[in-house]
């Protein structure tokens, strides 16, 4: 291994690095995620940053070490760099660095960017430079792969599904503020409950408190259940006045909607820092273990402070940069109402969630693109413009191999440097 | 800043047809004031309206353009992006019918015999309520976007649009009447202000089957 000196040198670098891409995340990305709630006014601004920094932390804390542990060792095998660790933590290091570097030149070029594609194709351009063929797990890498085609037509699939019951259910009926006030609570009941269950279901396991499934479940449906019962009360406390007129009439069916859709857009804070904050601390967590233990066999699970900077990262990249994205995606997307808004988020937030449980590092902006096309598709949306899925399969195609070759880059002057 | 989500949101072609649908209104509106002017043998005042529907037609098809230019193929719809595009068509053929009354109206001074008089505003009246009546689905279409063209709202708008071939029905039957009596005064107005009045009032009569047509349209948005 490397001397002491050089060793410190290395790690601080590496944080820094790892701190840098948190910050991006949570300036850039978050705004995808919030934006369409600002946008349909379900929330304000300063709303809509709270509960963004108070979910992506816990999302990213408690759940985010499963794309972790993929982003650190699932994608190049480790064990491949066996003989010199050096060279696997050097690696790293250039994969984070390019990663960083080329996310802010994709931005200044005005490139498709996706946090995601970039450290994927950043740690593997490193591997198959340092270790050939064999040091990637294909299997891995090729169920990585396809959960980026999967997630936008999954999330598609829910949006579509869950639109379509809110249309038949509320929005065909002759008295739609009556069933919307019926609905709206038993919509609220899912999504405390998975977002619940995600939390202590192995999620507190890094606090040494970890419960039982069957008790997790129970825990997690009794809160679904409190906040049904909450949000039925709220109803019929806030509505008293029933419209007559149709038009109005649906105006307080989305205020209606307005109200869930600050459920799922915690939801959908708490997914995405569950999955995105493994592109930020997946390789800065592979140096941190190579470190501690002197070898590359990554044992142990991901140090629970590692998970807390990616997720402080998130929330000072937000608090510093990124309330002022999601305002301006929020002033932009204004076509979209509650009840659709309300449908894409919660297909966004379920699919990104399960990815994460999963341990598949997926885009959540391309996900949710996939849930409103899939809104679009049970005739929810004015207009949408499909040319944004050129785009996106663009991302990946340029992304992918420009990290990858960006990384080698990278890496050929750090060992020079260090080595 | 990032390219982000919001690339995918496109313009809405719902609100400026409903833009489209109130220029069109315009130009209808004006057309009684025309009859109007010429019963009271105002020509400077029908000068004026004639160039005014001309103006509003015009302000219309400007924003047909720009609606057919804001729906490229890449634009995705709740509903046929074609079946739009012909509510547009034949919304916009309603203005250009009222722009004609106007241009033959204007083209050489035409009698408005006391004959006809009843019966004329009988029929005017007609024609104008079946087109209120097409204003008021056309101003349904948020709501049908809301509701995702489906439900109680499109069966709402379905009645609404079997409302409107009654009453354009109406107007049909009240041409016939009013064209009958208009034949029995060859002698007394010539004949060529006959066809003069005879392509007049078909042109009314066409204001209604127009706002018919487009009605029949919308409901092509519902049935599929």
């Amino acid at each position: 291994m490397f001397e002491l000196s050089l060793s410190v040198w290395v790690f601080w670098v590496s944080a820094a690095a790892c701190a840098y891409m948190a910050w991006n995340i949570g300036a850039n990305d978050v705004a995808n995620a919030m934006g369409t709630s600002v946008g349909s006014h379900a929330i304000n601004l300063k709303q809509a940053v709270l509960l963004a920094a108070i979910f992506e932390f816990a999302g990213a804390f408690l759940v985010g070490g499963h794309v972790t542990n993929t982003v650190r060792k699932g994608i190049v095998s480790p064990t491949v760099f066996a003989d010199n660790p050096e060279v696997f933590v050097i690696g790293m290091m250039a994969a984070l660095l390019a990663s960083g570097i080329w996310l802010n030149l994709s931005t200044f070029l005005g490139l498709p960017v996706s946090t995601t594609h970039s450290i994927v194709g950043s740690i593997v351009g490193f591997g198959l430079l340092m270790g050939g063929i064999a040091a990637i797990r294909w299997g891995k890498l090729g169920s990585i792969v396809m959960s980026w085609f999967v997630s936008p037509l999954f999330g598609g699939l829910v949006g579509f599904l869950t639109f379509l019951f809110i249309k038949r259910s509320v929005l065909a009926s002759w008295n739609p503020v009556k069933a919307a006030n019926r609905v709206v609570p038993i919509l609220l009941f899912p999504v405390v409950s998975v977002i619940v269950l995600s939390m202590i279901y192995k999620g507190l396991k890094n606090l040494h408190l970890d419960i039982p499934f069957t008790r997790a479940l129970l825990i997690a449906m009794g809160c679904g259940f409190l906040a049904y019962l909450f949000m039925r009360f709220f109803l019929a406390w806030k509505y008293t006045h029933r419209p007559s007129r149709r038009k109005e009439a649906f105006e307080q069916v989305e205020g209606i909607f307005a109200h869930l859709q600050v459920g799922t857009a915690c939801y959908v804070a708490f997914a995405h820092g569950a999955n995105d904050v493994a592109n930020a601390i997946g390789p800065f967590a592979a140096i941190v273990s190579v470190f501690q233990t002197g070898t590359v066999e990554m044992k142990v699970g991901v140090p629970i402070w590692v998970l807390a900077l990616g997720g402080m990262g998130i929330v000072i990249g937000l608090a510093t940069w990124g309330y002022r994205v999601i305002e301006t995606v929020g002033k932009k997307i204004t076509m979209i109402t509650p009840s659709r808004g309300f449908s894409a988020e919660f297909a966004t937030a379920t699919t990104v969630l399960v990815c994460s449980k999963m341990g598949l590092p997926v885009s959540t902006s391309h996900t949710l693109v996939g849930s409103v096309i899939g809104v679009g598709l049970a005739k929810g949306m004015a207009a949408l413009n499909l040319r944004i899925i050129r785009s996106i399969v663009n991302s990946w195609l340029i992304t992918v191999p420009a990290t990858a070759l960006f990384t080698v880059l990278v890496f050929f002057v750090l060992r020079l440097v260090i080595l | 800043m990032r390219r982000t989500i919001f690339e995918l949101f496109a313009k809405s072609p719902f609100g400026p047809l409903q833009d489209h649908m109130r220029k069109v209104m315009e130009c209808v509106r004006m057309v009684p004031d025309i009859f109007r002017a010429l019963e009271e043998d105002e020509e400077d005042r029908l000068e004026q309206l004639v160039d005014e529907i001309k103006r509003a037609e015009f302000e219309a098809d400007l924003i047909k353009n720009q609606i057919r230019g804001d729906l490229p193929k890449t634009v995705f719809t709740p509903v046929d992006r074609s079946d739009l595009l012909d509510i547009l068509r034949f919304q916009d053929r309603i203005s250009d019918v009222a722009e004609d009354v106007g241009v033959l109206l204007s083209m050489r001074h035409l009698p408005f015999p006391e004959e006809i008089r009843p019966k004329f505003w009988i029929f005017m009246d007609q024609v104008m309520v079946t087109v209120e009546q097409f204003g008021r689905i056309s101003e349904e279409l948020d709501e049908l976007v809301e509701a995702s063209f489906g439900g109680a709202e499109a069966g709402k708008v379905t009645e609404m649009i079997d409302n409107l071939g009654h009453e354009e029905h109406k107007a049909d039957v009240k041409q016939y009447d009013l064209v009958k009596e208009l034949l029995t005064l060859e002698d007394k107005i010539g004949p060529v202000n006959v066809i003069l009045w005879m392509k007049v009032l078909e042109a009314v009569g066409n204001i209604a089957n127009g706002a018919e047509k487009t009605g029949n349209r919308i409901r092509m948005l519902l049935s599929r």
